[in-house]
């Protein structure tokens, strides 16, 4: 052990710029530029923006206001039932108050039909509408649509609460623009002190969606509202006709709306706190239907974004080509790296994993503590989650890195995705038969 | 036997005289009244038009004399079957009086059952109701009270010799008489179904209607749902259907859709309000009453037990002997004493006057239509009006002199110190007050006083004087 150590502190005394680069290429390229100096100024580029349009937004709000716009919320789901009167305690408790609730129950087989009548009946929600033959979220939701009345569309998982303001917040950026077709919310972890898994997803949440999708919002490259919680616009929603299959249609439904012309915001003050998977094996199914759908959407359904015709638009091209190169590319990259250092420096591969921790460690740190102050909302007090930062570099670096490549690879050539029990059979095989 | 040796019953003027037994047909417009048929063995009702005889029927087994509800009574030529109602009020059916000889048996058990009630006069109008439909049991050889679905019942159910004495709108009242007898341990009821009345009217007469859970409009269409596969789109028939022809297209794919299951299905249905446009699945369901058009809400409906009774032993006795009604409401009137303590007291003052040389008196206030007063003015109401005529009798006599109720009808008094004569005027001006108490507080009632004073004697026994005080009231 104390040799380890002496042939370490040699190891790192004779890295030279060049040879750290050498070794450490993946880290400096893929990971530092990118995550920590891009982001940071990026982010900073958001606060100025936001000194800067604070007029702007002043207007807009009092727009909003004075317009106080018809919403519709829509919640479809299955099973859902157990999480719908604490949902629409949430709803009651908005600061906007101008909005209908429309429950959509997808075949339960639970209380759910029960529960929702009766809700209904007391006037707790305006609509409840069940389908006895489960169709899938898409057809939930698209149930919802048709009959909504609202200027606005907000698309809720039922599974989640809200801040007092979160409807308010998340309708109030298509004051903004009139380019504005879709809002998405912010959402964060609601059980994050009920395991290591749900802490580590929290930090994850922090990273990838309070402060991740400011800025891929900011660069206008924002392609993921997360169906827990985003708003669209009902004349947008009607001329890209709905949701179409899943599993993944809240990233299908952003892209559309891309595609249809509109730019997509997201809403860092509108927060939603929702439920993740408590253990590693549940978060591991869950991510690989999350991480199937980035080949099935963005590389197959979608792949015309890359196409240099009429409706070529940069911003989708350069969302797309984001998301491929480090969702899908960079993952393989990785093993690319891998390989180069167990072939070129297999005598100091030791070393260079040690190396790799601690930098990722250091990287994120720095991140968890910069980024914080960009961070809007926190929910539990920074010290909280210092301890669990180390453990981010084997979630983040290892355990997601292996479950989205083995979903990749599923997808890519089993199209697997298809055959994912989330979405009803009977509408996946035309999915799959239409390349949809 | 031949035809030509058979003695064939002729009718006269109505009259029928067979083996011993008179028999009357009613017919409708027949000018009799039914004071008049009491003399008759047994009666035929003309029961071609069934209306008049279901009527006719209902009226003879509510008339108040045991003599004419207990009677026998036949449809002749019954033009349908009444029901198993009207059945159970009537002992028969012939179609000519040729066939009077197959109905004797009937007649001649009926009249033999009914010969051995003892007589006696129902001290109220809960005991009348009760001796009534006891009596008709057992003179029918009834061991069960039966509940019968009649279709004309404003309970939904009709119990013979009961609910024809209420009209529809009183008819709940059949409850509290059954209630009551079962209090008292003459019946014996067992389950026999469950039914529900207007929270507002007790009517059970109720339209149960689906309606729109916003309007209460039962005006809607329904339209299926329609989720095409491939597209994921959703909605209603309507949103499918084309102008050219019967084919149904998807508007988000412009697909046809051709094979149910297949590419599309039916998830789901949804009904539209006419009246104000809201869009549903789950009708509410809301029950109108036919009789007062109360939209009930289905929780908000009174539910009653419905039970088919058999008749106790005691029930058995009471039929025979007569019924008394334990009467506890009546021992309980704040101002009165009990009947036993009343007469004691008799008793007492008898030997106070003979030591004085004295004159008092007893006094009796008998109400003949109390039955009448109870049933339109119900159960707690007479409660109240009974305390009232205790405070206005009570202004009349002295701080000493007593008052009892022997039942409802039959009120008792002391008048202590006074000559009969006195007495006599101070219980005439009673019932005069009585009288005005009464008819203001009960609308169109016919108030039917009869009273009666008589001196105490130091020479008869007391229970011979209370006795022949009530004799004939009791």
């Amino acid at each position: 052990m104390e040799h380890f150590f002496d042939d370490y502190v040699n190891f790192i005394l004779n890295l030279t710029p060049e040879r750290f680069l050498r070794i450490f290429w993946f880290f400096v390229i893929f990971e530092l530029c990118r995550y920590v100096i891009l982001d940071l100024i990026v982010l900073l580029s958001t606060r100025l923006t936001f000194y800067l349009t604070k007029r702007k937004r002043r207007e807009a709000y009092e727009r909003f206001m004075f317009e106080q716009p018809f919403v519709s919320v829509i919640i479809p789901g299955k099973n859902e039932g157990k999480h719908i009167y604490k949902l629409v305690q949430s709803l009651n408790a908005q600061s906007y108050k101008n909005f209908e609730t429309i429950v959509v129950d997808d075949g339960s087989d639970d209380d759910t039909p029960i529960i929702g009548r009766s809700m209904e009946k007391a006037g707790l929600i305006d609509m409840f509408l069940r389908n006895e033959l489960r169709g899938g979220k898409a057809s939930a939701a698209n149930l919802a649509l048709r009959f909504a009345k609202g200027k606005y569309i907000v698309h809720l998982d039922a599974d989640c609460s809200f801040d007092f303001d979160a409807i308010e917040q998340v309708i109030l950026p298509f004051y903004y623009n009139d380019r504005i077709g879709a809002v998405g919310g912010n959402v964060m972890v609601r059980n994050y002190k009920e395991s290591l898994c749900t802490t580590l997803q929290c930090l994850e949440y922090y990273d990838t969606i309070s402060v991740g999708r400011l800025i891929s919002s900011h660069l206008g490259i924002y392609r993921i509202i997360s169906g827990a919680f985003g708003a669209f616009r009902s004349d947008v929603m009607k001329k890209i006709q709905g949701w179409d299959i899943g599993p993944g249609l809240d990233g299908d439904i952003t892209v559309k709306v891309r595609k249809a012309g509109y730019t997509v915001q997201f809403a860092p003050d509108a927060v939603c706190l929702t439920s993740v998977p408590n253990t590693f094996r549940k978060l591991a199914k869950q991510r690989q239907r999350w991480d199937k759908s980035l080949v099935r959407f963005r590389m197959r359904k979608h792949k015309d974004v890359f196409y240099p015709n009429k409706a070529f638009n940069w911003s989708n091209f350069l969302s797309f080509f984001e998301n491929i190169l480090y969702g899908f590319v960079l993952n393989f990259k990785w093993l690319f790296y891998l390989v180069d250092m167990l072939y070129n420096h297999f005598s100091q591969v030791q070393f260079i994993i040690l190396t790799n921790f601690i930098l990722y460690v250091i990287m994120n740190y720095f991140k968890f503590l910069v980024f914080s102050l960009f961070r809007k909302r926190k929910q539990a007090s920074i010290s909280y989650f210092l301890i669990y930062v180390p453990c981010m570099v084997i979630y983040f670096g290892y355990f997601l890195r292996v479950v989205r490549m083995y979903a990749h690879i599923k997808e890519l050539i089993f199209k697997a995705s298809y055959d994912d029990p989330w979405n009803p059979l009977k509408t996946s095989k035309h999915a799959k038969k239409l390349g949809l | 036997m031949s035809t030509e040796n058979q003695f064939i019953p002729q009718e006269n003027n109505g009259e029928v005289i067979y083996k011993g037994h008179t028999f009357y047909i009613l017919y409708p417009n027949s000018g009799k009244t039914i004071e008049d048929l009491l003399a008759y063995s047994a009666i035929l009702i003309h029961a071609v038009h069934s209306t008049y005889a279901d009527f006719t029927i209902q009226r003879l087994r509510s008339y108040k004399d045991q003599r004419m509800y207990l009677k026998p009574i036949f449809f002749l030529q019954p033009s349908a079957d009444s029901g198993k109602y009207i059945n159970r009020l009537i002992d028969g059916s012939v179609f000519n009086l040729n066939q009077l000889e197959s109905i004797l048996p009937r007649i001649e058990d009926i009249l033999t059952r009914t010969n051995q009630l003892k007589n006696y006069t129902a001290s109220t109008y809960e005991a009348s109701l009760i001796t009534k439909f006891l009596t008709q049991s057992y003179t029918r050889g009834r061991k069960y009270i039966e509940p019968i679905p009649y279709i004309f019942s404003g309970i939904n159910y009709a119990y013979p010799g009961i609910s024809c004495n209420f009209d529809h709108t009183e008819e709940n009242k059949v409850f509290a008489i059954l209630d009551l007898a079962e209090k008292e341990g003459l019946i014996q009821g067992e389950f026999y179904d469950k039914t529900h009345y207007c929270n507002k009217c007790n009517h059970g007469a109720l339209n149960y209607r689906s309606v729109c859970p916003k309007c209460a409009s039962s005006n809607s269409e329904t339209q299926d749902i329609i989720h095409h596969f491939p597209c994921g789109n959703v909605g209603p028939m309507s949103d499918f259907q084309n102008e050219v022809n019967d084919h149904l297209n998807c508007p988000k794919c412009n697909k046809q859709l051709r094979h149910i299951g297949v590419d599309y299905d039916k998830p789901s249905i949804l009904h539209t309000c006419m009246k104000c446009d809201h869009k549903f699945q789950d009708f509410e369901v809301k029950a109108k009453c036919l009789n007062c058009e109360f939209d009930n809400e289905l929780e908000e409906l009174i539910e009653k037990e419905i039970k088919r009774y058999s008749i106790t032993n005691k029930g058995e006795n009471a039929t025979i002997f007569g019924y008394l009604p334990s009467n506890k409401e009546m021992e309980e009137i704040p101002g009165t004493v009990r009947y036993s303590l009343f007469s004691s007291m008799v008793k007492s003052e008898i030997e106070r006057i003979r030591i004085i040389h004295s004159h008092s008196n007893l006094a009796m206030i008998y109400l003949h239509n109390s039955g009448e007063l109870v049933s339109r003015i119900g159960g707690d109401r007479r409660r109240i009006i009974i305390k009232e005529v205790v405070s206005t009798v009570a202004q009349f006599l002295r701080p000493y002199d007593i008052i009892a109720y022997k039942n409802p009808s039959l009120m008792m008094v002391t008048m202590y110190d006074i000559s009969q004569e006195n007495g006599l005027l101070l219980l005439e001006e009673i019932v005069e007050l009585l009288r005005k108490l009464l008819s203001n507080n009960v609308k169109d009632f016919e108030v039917k006083i009869e009273y009666k004073i008589q001196a105490i004697s130091t020479k008869i026994p007391y229970k011979d004087q209370v006795e022949s005080l009530i004799q004939g009231f009791d």
